[in-house]
């Protein structure tokens, strides 16, 4: 299938700065590889890059079945299901509105799984439905059909592999990249309270420049390095790798120079004495991208996305008053 | 923090099959399900959506706690 401007505008992660952003195509009912009335429906929410997955999938397992667009207001299956935007009447209207009774002799559905927060099998069996959970990943759905609507335990599982990670850190980027540009005038008006006056263009561009590029570095690292963090909470990983990226920053260039015979080791203990503006930052940072990347994996609950969003700010909120009353460093 | 009821349950297992977390599993002895692993819960709440008999109830706590199985014999 051929990805133009909408495939790339979701891809970039439009719809995590403002839902309504996100590309949303037409509900409705599709037939592929010459679908019959005996042949099996597929049911998945309107959000482009859903749709467009779900028909790259059955194209290329040459799937002959029909697939039901229900109006998930834009809004991915999973998200759309937990978060209130897709229920058991928007695909009981769906139904509806394509008259599918007329278009199918048999009555079941396959549902994706993790719709399963909000669409109930219950009334849509009261309706006259025989509703089916399929396989968590569209590629699984040929198997799951052929085995006569049965899926292994693996098949039900959420998977968030390297290419989902990065994938999905792309999109956080651009996300973290317009924040920063709404946040670093505020940031310039702040740095100009307390000293002397900063030139803007100097200011904005070498502080976005610096920030944009930490974020990139933290959200990749946090990506590939996913396996082996030590918790699911996206605080904890945004502190390993800031504490980590500090211990790049500060030991590696001390011990080069240690190395060098050009300074002397009692420089070590002042520069890890001096947890600059520039520590702060990075460690500042790290945590924002790790809480901020946490959310969107899907081993973080609700509730310790709620914990880390506390301590997250919390932490924030004393780094900068740290920066603040100790410009030039702690001690 | 998952609230199990564990004589409502019936074994239909719908909540292992909507579960993408792995929290539940079978116990083909009993004919019921156990929570295998609440660590992995992430409040996602089809478990809680499925039962058809209510069973389970996912409730938000800032402080994590031990899911509560009512009626379990030891």
């Amino acid at each position: 299938m051929n990805k133009g401007w909408k495939y790339y505008t979701c891809i970039l992660g439009a719809q995590l700065m403002w839902p309504r952003l996100a590309v949303r195509t037409k509900m409705g009912l599709f037939s592929f590889n010459g679908a019959d009335s005996e042949s099996p429906v597929l049911v998945t929410t309107d959000f482009y890059l859903t749709v467009h997955r779900v028909r790259e999938a059955i194209q290329e397992e040459n799937l002959k079945c029909h697939l039901l667009v229900v109006d998930g207001r834009g809004i991915n299956v999973w998200c759309g299901s937990r978060g209130g935007n897709v229920d058991t009447d928007s695909v009981l209207d769906a139904i509806d509105q394509t008259s599918l009774a007329n278009q199918v002799s048999h009555r079941n559905l396959i549902l994706p799984q993790l719709i399963a927060s909000s669409v109930s099998k219950a009334v849509l069996a009261d309706n006259g439905w025989n509703a089916m959970f399929g396989p968590v990943e569209i590629g699984d759905v040929g198997s799951f059909i052929e085995n006569e609507y049965e899926k292994t335990r693996e098949q039900g599982m959420v998977s968030f592999n390297l290419q989902a990670r990065l994938e999905n850190n792309m999109a956080h980027m651009v996300f973290e990249m317009f924040m920063f540009l709404l946040m670093t005038p505020i940031f310039w008006l702040l740095a100009n309270l307390g000293g002397p006056f900063v030139a803007w263009f100097g200011y904005w561009w070498s502080s976005l420049a610096y920030i944009v590029l930490l974020a990139w570095m933290f959200g990749t690292f946090m990506a590939i390095a996913n396996p082996i963090m030590p918790t699911t909470s996206g605080y904890v990983r945004g502190l390993v790798t800031g504490l980590f990226a500090l211990l790049v920053l500060k030991i590696i260039p001390v011990m080069f120079l240690l190395w060098q015979s050009t300074i002397d080791p009692s420089m070590i203990v002042l520069d890890w004495a001096l947890l600059d503006t520039t520590g702060l930052t990075v460690l500042g940072l790290s945590l924002f991208v790790g809480f901020n990347w946490g959310g969107s994996t899907p081993y973080l609950g609700e509730d310790q996305m709620t914990r880390d969003i506390i301590a997250g700010l919390g932490t924030l909120v004393l780094l900068f008053a740290l920066g603040f009353y100790f410009p030039a460093g702690i001690f | 923090m998952i609230i199990f009821d564990y004589e409502a349950c019936i074994g239909c297992q719908d909540c292992v099959k909507v579960c993408p977390r792995g929290v539940w599993e079978i116990d083909a002895i009993r004919k019921k399900v156990e929570i295998a692993k609440s660590r992995n819960c992430i409040d996602c709440t089809a478990c809680e959506f499925q039962c058809p008999v209510r069973a389970i109830r996912i409730e938000r706590t800032l402080i994590p706690k031990q899911p509560l199985v009512i009626g379990r014999p030891q």
